[in-house]
């Protein structure tokens, strides 16, 4: 358990065992259809996460992964999405932060570490220097934790546009 | 080693050469009934026709520049008579990433960032992932057609299978599709 606790929401602190939910587009590049899993892009970071990787907690006093769909901004997600459930420890274990915010559904957490102003970070030669660093942590996510990640609903692919 | 099911990925030819390059050597492949290499063309294609926040989640658009170093990059690794990757796909960011996904579990995958210029990355089942710049098929001319190096690595008449003659019939198809390829780099 971590000592980790939010100083403006009234939240308790998330607890190893809990299970953190991601949700993420119905697209080849986040989701492999043949396979039935995820891509490491998943925990890439995208323009909503400019400050850390958004993520929510699971349970009946935060949120279902059917309910952080039916809140997901996007049409996409909204519609066709899926959602992936990670354990907090394995998060942990690759020494990342978990920090409650205030967020879109209740139990809303950032992981500091990943996150989008650190990923579009330009440097004098052109190149991104932290980039590789989060590819690597996105990578770990997926493929060394595969036992603590559970696709909790898989996307059904979009129908295509005519 | 080859067979006749429609469903299902198999392989007639031996490699032609070996190369120092990680990619494995190529092989004739056919899931239900298209060939690998048309596969990866047509999922460019459709990455081409993507516009911004094509993901419906503020992706970027994909810069033609893009596509047509992934095209190059296609032809060169055919040329090179590498195999046909498993998948392309467009990342959130813009780039272009193309996939090979090899029997030890290993995932090799180019990412194209810019005009011929890419991050090869290495995913292990039991390591960190490895990355380097990655640009080879930068020499390639986009005007070049394709299938010259490719008919080399592959001739259909060292590839076919008598036991096979869909598969004479796909690859043909296959050498069609890909001499209009991408004309959009012209």
């Amino acid at each position: 358990m971590s000592s980790e606790s939010s100083p403006v929401l009234d939240e308790p602190p998330v607890e190893d065992h809990e299970w953190l939910l991601r949700h993420f587009p119905s697209d080849p590049s986040e989701y492999e259809f043949a396979k039935k899993f995820i891509r490491y892009s998943v925990f890439i970071p995208r323009k909503s996460d400019d400050k850390g990787l958004s993520m929510s907690r699971e349970g009946a006093a935060f949120v279902t992964a059917e309910r952080l769909l039916a809140t997901a901004r996007n049409l996409n997600v909204k519609q066709y999405g899926g959602v992936v459930a990670v354990l907090t420890e394995a998060i942990r274990s690759l020494n990342l932060t978990i920090e409650i915010t205030p967020g879109d559904t209740p139990g809303h957490i950032i992981i500091r570490q990943i996150n989008r102003d650190d990923w579009d970070l330009k440097a004098t030669d052109g190149t991104y220097p932290k980039q590789q660093a989060i590819r690597e942590l996105a990578d770990t996510i997926v493929r060394f934790l595969k036992t603590q990640l559970q696709i909790r609903i898989h996307p059904t692919p979009r129908p295509a546009k005519k | 080693m080859g067979g006749t099911s429609m469903n299902r990925t198999f392989s007639t030819c031996e490699p032609r050469f070996d190369t120092d390059a990680p990619l494995r050597p190529s092989f004739v492949e056919l899931t239900a009934g298209v060939t690998m290499w048309e596969k990866a063309h047509d999922q460019l294609l459709s990455i081409a026709r993507l516009e911004a926040d094509w993901d419906g989640d503020g992706a970027d658009p994909i810069r033609p520049e893009l596509i047509r170093s992934a095209s190059k990059l296609l032809r060169w690794a055919r040329a090179q008579g590498y195999k046909a990757p498993q998948d392309v796909y467009p990342m959130p960011d813009g780039c272009i990433t193309v996939e090979w996904q090899r029997p030890d579990d290993v995932i090799e995958r180019i990412e194209i960032q810019g005009a011929d210029k890419g991050l090869r990355m290495f995913s292990y089942p039991d390591r960190p992932a490895t990355f380097e710049p990655f640009n080879k098929w930068a020499t390639v001319s986009r005007f070049q057609p394709p299938l010259v190096a490719a008919g080399a690595a592959l001739p259909p008449t060292a590839c076919a299978s008598p036991k096979s003659p869909r598969l004479h019939t796909r690859q043909t198809k296959a050498e069609t599709v890909d001499c209009e390829w991408f004309p959009l780099a012209a």
